[in-house]
């Protein structure tokens, strides 16, 4: 291991150290996360949205616009794949 | 559906329907691709054009996705920096399409088809993340301008593969860290939409987690703006891409991080815990000068013309990011029109090095002697385009710099202002030297005059022009457009306080 | 002490991977094993996005009638579907660079490359 990858390394871990030490605590009922904007999901995914399953809820009702940008993701890859690896002729043998 | 939603639908979603649209019928028709390309980029554009007058004097624009509105559903919201920006984009794009079609003959002879629809998405993308306000809507559409961006890089010839992997992991690595600061700031906040955020931050107490997160999306949009020292990636990417890809990527993508960072800092952050923002401003305007002097001096002892044009483009990243860091009104907009100014002028100059390949097919800068003789109405453009970088009036890049310059001295900072006019003095040099090589030097073989064909000419002409125009006629965005912008009035209110 | 592990037991373990994919991606010189060390980091931050979700009791986030069971956070698993999505996105790019390198430069080691590409 090089010395600068070393200390990259190790300051990156320090970092992460304190994040993680003031971090909420995770598993506990009234973390941000579940109190700001989660509730209303909850509260109202089935009249909204007619499905219990939350989840898919928010992934084609609530936020489907980043479900569109998934989508566009994978055409944006395969393309990508189309463009760079061309078409293989296709001869006898490899 | 309203004029606001109909206006930034037709801003991001043309280009994509553009996209598909070849990917569909005009996969073995390059020039219907080509067309294609240039109606929805023009699309693009009209719909930029009335967002740009919907934003004047401090106006915005909104939009909330499916009709769920934020924080529950994500929104879209473009105010007048955001205004013209897009607006870049889509110009940008528009003139870049129309010159590709002659260049990608020369120089990438199969799957135009799918160059055009690749780079349409790349200009989609940017739309996407120029006007959106959701963290992580934000992240999908880096990504997907990073993908298509490795893609247009790595069509190109020999080593264009290898900088488009150092490019793709090192950009990667740059999604993912702003993926872990958006995670660090959502487990903060619930939240995932800016101005909720910004709302959130408020009542929190200080913490290093909040420090972290905002680090890590500052780093990230770092490694994606080329900030020194993270802009390895950038000189390989940008020389040995096909000159279309240059001009499309050079003028745009790093500009668009760039405002993504902008928004983090001071539409994000400032707000509520403006105290937060100063150990990152101060390092980001440290390294921004740093990026200004290595820049110019890496582009000083470049012997490739395009490779001299991706180290001036460090070099002008950094004077972004020193704009960005100051914090008050006149830097920031001194920044965003050194975003519109350099867009402008690096792409027209990579397509004139497009044109240069077409035509004589080498881009060492002695093989550019007797240029004027060759092609006389592209050089006087590539004049124009050099002396907007040097930052002369009555060009763009001149009153960009001027904003820039009265921000540091507004905010005490002579160190920087130092910066900017050495820098100044070195794009002089490097600049002049290349005149020196064109005018003055004799050429080896003496070839008669061939101007390039109208549909390459037409687009480097209109980017010089535009140089100038913006110039002269900068009241319009400056004060109009960026200087009303909400952001920026907060921010005054801010530092009264 | 304990506050620090047993509530945030999670927040070490994806650190940590995190570091072994930065190790990864520094250290080494074959250009697949940088890309795999980046793939370590990017589903590290994944996972640290969905241990942020767990609450205590909870269950799978699908409403049931009658139940009153408290149900985990569904939003972060929805952003990761996205993530993951645009995770192997990356990784079909990268791959297909890679096959492009090897065609052209016949190595996929980093001062092979520099040399052979200069």
């Amino acid at each position: 291991m090089t010395p600068r990858s070393a200390l990259v390394l190790a300051v990156f871990g320090a970092v992460l150290l304190a994040a993680s030490a003031t971090l909420p605590r995770l598993h506990s009922a009234d973390a941000p996360i579940r109190t700001r904007v989660q509730p209303y999901y909850i509260e109202h995914a089935v009249e909204d949205t007619a499905t219990p399953n939350v989840v898919s809820a928010i992934l084609a009702d609530y936020r489907s616009f980043d479900t569109f940008g998934e989508t566009t993701v994978v055409f944006a890859a395969g393309l990508a794949c189309f463009l760079l690896l061309g078409r293989r002729q296709r001869a006898g043998g490899s | 559906m309203t004029a606001s939603s109909a206006i930034l639908l037709a801003i991001v979603l043309a280009p994509l329907l553009g996209a598909l649209l070849i990917v569909a019928v005009a996969l073995r028709a390059p020039r219907a691709a080509q067309s294609i390309s240039v109606i929805s980029c023009l699309v693009s554009l009209a719909g930029a054009l009335l967002a740009v007058e919907a934003c004047e004097n401090g106006g915005t624009l909104g939009y909330a996705y499916g009709g769920w509105i934020a924080p529950f559903g994500i929104a879209a919201r473009v105010d007048g920096i955001g205004a013209v920006l897009v607006a870049l984009i889509a110009g940008v794009a528009t003139l870049t399409l129309i010159f590709a079609e002659r260049s990608l003959q020369s120089e990438l002879p199969r799957d135009r088809s799918g160059f055009y629809a690749m780079a349409l998405l790349l200009v989609a993308a940017l739309q996407g993340m120029a006007t959106t306000a959701d963290l992580f809507n934000l992240y999908v559409f880096l990504e997907i301008s990073s993908l298509a961006a490795y893609a247009l890089i790595g069509v190109g010839g020999g080593p264009a593969s290898l900088a488009s992997f150092r490019y793709l992991i090192i950009g990667t690595v740059g999604a993912s860290f702003y993926l872990l600061g958006v995670a660090y700031i959502f487990a903060l906040t619930g939240s995932l939409n800016g101005p909720d955020i910004a709302l959130a931050l408020g009542g929190l107490p200080d913490s290093t987690a909040l420090l972290v997160g905002l680090a890590f999306l500052a780093v990230g949009l770092g490694l994606k703006m080329a900030v020194f020292p993270l802009h390895g990636w950038l000189p390989d990417a940008y020389s040995y891409a096909p000159s279309t890809a240059s001009a499309l990527i050079g003028g745009l993508m790093t500009k668009v991080s760039a405002l993504a960072l902008l928004r983090v800092l001071y539409v994000v952050f400032a707000p509520g815990k403006h105290e937060l923002l100063p150990p990152v401003t101060d390092l980001l305007g440290f390294l921004g000068a740093i990026g200004i002097v290595v820049g110019s001096l890496m582009a000083v002892a470049q012997r490739d013309f395009k490779r001299m044009l991706a180290y001036s483009s460090i070099a002008h990243l950094g004077f972004i990011a020193v704009g960005i860091s100051l914090g008050n009104a006149s830097g920031i907009s001194g920044a965003v029109f050194h975003m519109v100014a350099h867009g402008v002028a690096k792409a027209t100059l990579f397509l004139i090095a497009g044109g240069v390949v077409y035509r004589l097919g080498a881009l060492g800068v002695d093989g550019l002697a007797g240029l004027h003789r060759i092609m006389p109405i592209s050089t006087f453009a590539l004049v124009v385009a050099a002396l907007s970088m040097i930052g002369i009036p009555p060009t763009a890049g001149f009153f960009s710099k001027w904003y820039l310059m009265l921000g540091c001295l507004e905010a005490g900072r002579g160190d920087l202002f130092a910066v900017i006019v050495g820098s100044t003095v070195l794009s002089a040099w490097y600049f002049l030297r290349l005149f020196e090589t064109i005018f003055f030097t004799q050429p080896d073989d003496v070839r008669s005059r061939e101007e390039l064909p109208g549909s390459m000419l037409a687009p480097i002409a209109i980017g010089s022009a535009a140089t100038i125009l913006l110039g002269i006629a900068n009241q319009y965005p400056l004060e109009t457009l960026i200087a009303k912008a909400p952001v920026l009035s907060r921010l005054v209110e801010v530092a009264s306080r | 002490m304990i506050e620090l592990i047993a509530g945030r037991f999670e927040y070490w373990m994806t650190g940590a991977l995190i570091l072994v994919g930065l190790y990864g991606l520094l250290n080494k010189r074959n250009l697949v094993k940088q890309f795999i060390g980046l793939n370590i980091m990017q589903t590290a931050i994944i996972l640290l996005f969905i241990s942020m979700s767990m609450r205590e009791g909870g269950t799978v986030p699908i409403l049931v009638k009658g139940s009153q069971a408290p149900i985990m956070s569904p939003l972060p698993h929805v952003l990761m579907l996205t993530a993951i999505v645009v995770m192997v996105a990356t990784a079909g790019v990268a791959l297909a660079l890679l096959i492009r390198i090897y065609r052209r430069f016949g190595t996929l080691e980093e001062d092979e490359l520099l040399e052979r590409s200069n």
